[in-house]
């Protein structure tokens, strides 16, 4: 090892130095960067993550009262005062999370519209006026109206792609009628009646 | 002698580093001002920063590793013989390479929240950044002006250098400081997030539970730190103790004091929305400690045995300090508006109250500890006049404050959020004070026939009431000690039962299954507790050292002393000889009612360099019950005799493993849920709990992993010190004075004459024995003693006239915070009888509609079916 350690330092000094070249000329090449209009969807994000943020810590002092109260620590009378006083926090910022979510719905319908050139179908319609409950994962994670966009963007996606036979899982060429993906067996279409 | 230029092109990376630094530090303000599509720059920016640092580093030891004896640096704490594991420590071992290391840590701490915090909190992200560069910056102009570790020697380059402290060459110097600096350079991240927090205003709790991990992970880095250090201590000086209260150590331990308040505060403020101006306090506080810390370590302002030279980096950091003061006072200041918060309690009987008493506590011993660690400093300034107050002061007042802290940390978890009932209580309190009372009536009655009495006797630091007062509370604290470690632990044990009985009830779990499922549904809670369990032992062990025997003797070969229920025979002793020392080894036998229970080998070891530099190696034997600490004073080459003390001292181990156990549970607090992990991917119950076990698996093994290092150190002869020894005491009389006398030799940076084991001391102890037997009092030594050789030789300043402010002040501030304490809490939880919707009003706006009739509020299913989510785990 005492002979071997002074090469292993000079590779990574070497890596070191390549390194330092390339974060630099990134930061620089960063600098030149326009304002552009995702700015604001960032800081739209960031809200609605810390509203998301809140929701989960409200729930989680619910559950820590309830525990309490299993554990005896809490009376009754207490129990439920606490119990009320928290719950009302909640459902308030659920309220404000689906009044966040109304223009980002209209966005991912024009979008649905504009991609498959007319009126969304009839399951995709359904979907974007459901409200997010029924989607775990969109209400739990950060970034829903991210995942509403990217799921009207893959409604439309899908539409294009199997009307021309391109798989929308792995990009494969299917013949136009073909059902099923020939390479990862993804259902393409709905069977037509004979 | 390598032919780059290594020199120059390590000044060049310095001015390199200041240069990115400040260049970030710049784009990172401009982001923050209207412009966050220039945050991908700053992010990159400071990956440059980090990358420089590392080039640094890596430059620096590979100068080490190459015997670049122009670097100055790696001319005074290097040499050819060293091997490269000791090369690479050199790194850090002395002041500039320190600073660099300190600002490389800053550098990766900075890197890894850039990449982490990429897409998020985009508001203060370029705050955030901007105070870590400053941070750097602030470190690179040390260096570059003051303490430069790529400076050249004025005599150009010796044929050798001068190696590393003796003192320094152990597997220790690898960890310790290593594991220090990441826990006093982890603060940086906290404080970044409470700046940038205060600088844009957004001052709800987004920000502190951003931070949460890092502060967790600061919290245990510096704990560790701290506990490596006292394992070095212990075997490094040989004189059988871990914690000197050496104003470095204290230095390490004060930013921890100010940081545990703000882990326990900011759930107030998480749940309440309480404190805010108090949390934001304390991280700056915190943070500031830290710098303060690192001030007192190397300006060499208060003689350590720890300390850089003296040097001119001082008036840096009082700048910067003066800087950190001014910037953070004007932050909060200007921010009281937002951060100014109705302060509401339901009762005093209650967890928020008790972490409210928590902080009371903790930043009384911070003022304690902080009073008389720069009490030198102040004594001098004030009347001119230097003092030094040893650890005999601290031992006798931190007694009653850890007590304190200790019965807060048992009561804490046993009460409910906001108020418990007075039948909760008595049924939670039963088991814990019951089992408290058995433990104490059985100290009383068998401790003295177990060798462990419920009392000891304490001696007096003063001659006044005061010293009375604190040798008796001493003098209790066995009984004391164990009483509220069993309140502890068996309130703890019992919140963890209680727990699992609950949920084996509302979910028809297994044992196994529900304590599975307690602990990683409720990480914080429980990691918590775990950490609580921890302390518990590690003051378990600390009350070991009212138990001490020892025993000193000289022995020829075959010969035995008898110690603690050990018979330790002394077998011969041998010399080993390896590149730039000798070694002589004594081997003992340790024999337990006959048979042999272990071997240990104390030694002592003779360096070429510094030349004829002799050091004493301790041997320790660990049980689980105590250790056995030899220590080699002399032997003979011809005849073989020698002359060894032995210390037997119960419970250590359990100070090593409470600090595995609060590693254990700040890492339980700090894991993420498998969701985190794992994404959105939805597992069954079985798989989930399988990674649950699989994740605390993994964790129990990275700390079990620590015990093999443990049993290595207990093999390991140990370390030494230049000064420690065998040091003879015949009676209470004479330990009780030398342990006030410093050695004035001017060399061992004054240890007490009970411990320096060097001629100068020795020969001060003869003349003092001598003074003892012509019928002088032990006070009228110490005063001749003093008289000779100035104030500055006495441990423990007199309680009396301005040294009498050291203990008043912090005990009189205590004092008058606790009595206000309960004034603002009776207050405070008399406006507490305001309604839910004021509350909620007040909280921002979170309550419910005026009129809203919960009981029909469409949102209500939607709730449940959330909660019910939260059970299953997603």
């Amino acid at each position: 090892m005492a002979h071997v350690l002074p090469q292993l330092l000079i590779v990574l000094a070497g890596a070191c130095v390549l390194l330092v070249i390339y974060y630099l000329w990134q930061s620089l090449s960063w600098l030149g960067a326009d304002a552009d209009s995702t700015a604001g969807a960032g800081r739209g994000i960031a809200e609605r993550t810390r509203l998301l943020e809140r929701k989960q810590e409200l729930l989680t002092v619910i559950r820590d009262i309830r525990f309490e109260h299993d554990l005896g620590k809490i009376s009754d009378a207490d129990f439920k005062r606490m119990d009320a006083d928290y719950r009302a926090r909640a459902r308030a910022v659920l309220r404000e999370l689906d009044e966040q979510l109304g223009p980002y719905r209209e966005q991912a319908r024009a979008l649905i519209e504009e991609a498959a050139g007319g009126a969304p179908k009839a399951a995709t319609a359904q979907a974007l006026e459901e409200p997010v409950v029924d989607e775990p994962a969109a209400e739990a994670e950060l970034g829903d109206e991210e995942a509403a966009a990217s799921a009207a963007d893959q409604a439309a996606g899908e539409a294009t792609e199997t009307e021309s036979g391109r798989c929308p899982g792995c990009g494969t060429d299917n013949d136009q009628d073909a059902i099923f993906c020939k390479r990862c067996a993804t259902r393409l279409r709905e069977e037509q009646s004979a | 002698m390598p032919p780059i230029e290594l020199p120059a092109f390590g000044n060049l990376l310095l001015c390199a580093i200041l240069v990115s630094a400040a260049y970030t530090f710049a784009v990172a303000l401009v982001a923050g001002r209207g412009r966050p599509e220039l945050l991908p720059s700053v992010r990159a920016g400071v990956y440059t920063n980090w990358a420089l640092l590392a080039l640094a580093v890596l430059v620096l030891a590979y100068a080490f590793q190459a015997h670049d004896f122009r670097i100055r640096y790696v001319m005074r704490y290097s040499d050819r013989a060293m091997p490269w594991w000791y090369l690479l420590a050199s790194l850090w071992g002395g002041q500039d390479g320190s600073l660099l290391w300190w600002a490389f840590l800053i550098g990766c701490y900075s890197a890894v929240c850039a990449f982490s915090l990429r897409g998020k909190l985009p508001e203060l992200q370029p705050y955030i950044l901007a105070t870590l560069m400053s941070v750097v910056i602030f470190f690179a102009v040390m260096m570059l002006f003051s303490a430069n570790p790529f400076a050249t020697a004025v005599a150009g380059a010796p044929p050798d250098g001068e190696g590393l402290n003796p003192l320094l060459q152990n597997y220790w110097m690898m960890i310790h400081p290593p594991m220090l600096y990441l826990g006093m350079t982890g603060w940086a991240v906290p404080f970044a997030f409470c700046v940038a927090a205060l600088l844009t205003g957004r001052l709800d709790d987004g920000w502190i539970k951003a931070s949460r991990r890092w502060t967790l992970w600061a919290f245990m880095a510096l704990a560790v730190g701290n506990v490596l250090g006292m394992l070095w201590s212990y075997e490094e000086l040989g004189w059988g103790g871990y914690w000197a209260w050496d104003p470095v150590e204290n230095a390490a331990f004060m930013p921890l004091l100010a940081g545990v308040p703000f882990l326990h505060s900011v759930m107030l403020q998480e749940r309440r929305g309480m404190f805010k101006v108090w949390n934001v306090f304390l991280l700056c506080l915190t943070f500031f400690m830290t710098i303060f810390g690192t001030f007192l370590t190397r300006s060499g302002m208060i003689a350590s045995v720890h300390s850089f030279a003296r040097s001119s980096i001082g008036i840096y950091f009082v700048w910067y300090m003066v800087l950190l003061v001014v910037f953070c006072a004007a932050l909060i200041v200007w921010r009281l508006p937002l951060l100014r918060a109705e302060h509401r309690i339901d009762s005093l009987l209650s967890r928020d109250f008790v972490f409210l008493l928590n902080n009371w506590i903790l930043m009384g011993m911070l003022f304690f500890v902080l009073i008389a660690t720069t009490w030198p400093l102040i004594s001098e300034a004030l009347r001119d006049e230097t003092v030094t107050v040893g650890p005999g002061f601290y031992n006798k007042w931190m007694v009653p404050l850890g007590l304190t802290l200790m019965v807060l940390t048992g009561i804490g978890p046993l009460l409910a959020w906001r108020k418990s009932t007075g039948a909760h209580l008595s049924r939670v309190l039963r088991v814990p004070l019951g089992a408290t009372l058995v433990v104490m009536l059985a100290h009383v009655l068998l401790g003295n026939a177990l060798g462990y009495p419920a009392h000891v006797a304490g001696d007096e630091i003063y001659d006044t009431f005061t010293g009375k007062v604190l040798a008796a509370i001493y003098g209790a604290s066995p009984v004391i000690a164990s009483s509220v470690c069993t309140f502890v632990l068996v309130g703890h044990l019992q919140e963890f039962w209680r727990g699992v009985a609950v949920r084996r009830r509302n979910a028809g779990e297994g044992v196994l299954l529900a304590f599975y499922e307690l602990i990683t549904r409720a990480k914080r809670r429980y990691g918590g507790y775990l950490v609580h369990l921890g302390l518990v032992a590690m003051y378990f062990g600390f009350t070991g050292a009212a138990y001490d025997k020892d025993k000193e003797a000289a022995l020829m070969p075959g010969q035995s002393l008898q110690v603690g229920g050990y018979d330790v025979r002394y077998d011969g002793s041998r010399m080993e000889v390896e590149p730039g020392r000798r070694m002589i080894f004594s081997d003992m036998t340790l024999l337990s009612n006959g048979q042999e229970v272990g071997r240990v080998s104390p030694a002592k070891f003779i360096y070429d360099k510094p030349q004829g530099t002799t050091t004493t190696e301790v041997a320790i034997r660990t049980t689980l019950g105590e250790d056995v600490y030899a220590i080699m004073n002399t032997v003979n080459s011809q005849s073989k005799l020698g002359t060894f003390r032995v210390i037997v001292r119960p419970f250590v181990a359990w100070i090593w493993i409470g600090g595995l156990l609060m590693v254990f549970g700040t890492a339980l607090c700090m894991s993420p849920s498998v969701r985190e992990v794992l994404g959105e991917l939805r597992m069954p119950a079985r798989a989930r709990s399988a990674a649950v076990a699989m994740t605390l698996l993994l964790v129990t093994s990275g700390a079990l992993l620590g015990l093999p290092a443990a049993q290595a150190r207990a093999d390991d002869p140990g370390s030494s010190t230049l000064h420690a020894g065998s040091v003879t005491m015949r009676n209470a009389e004479e330990k009780q004075l030398f342990a006030r006398l410093l050695c004035e030799c001017g060399d061992c940076q004054r240890l007490p004459l009970s411990t320096c084991a060097c001629g100068w001391a020795e020969d001060a102890r003869a003349a003092i024995r001598s003074e003892l037997a012509a019928g002088k009092s032990p006070l009228a030594v110490q005063e001749a003693y003093r008289d000779e050789h100035g104030p500055q030789s006495i441990a423990i300043p007199a309680d009396e006239g301005l040294d009498r402010l050291l203990w008043a002040v912090p005990l009189a501030l205590i004092a008058l915070f606790a009595v206000q304490l309960f004034r603002w809490g009776r207050r405070w939880s008399r406006a507490e009888g305001g309604s839910a919707a004021a509350r909620a009003a007040s909280e921002g706006g979170e309550g419910p509609p005026p009129g809203d009739a919960a009981a029909t509020d469409p949102y209500d299913a939607r709730l449940d079916a959330a909660l019910s989510r939260l059970e299953d785990g997603d």
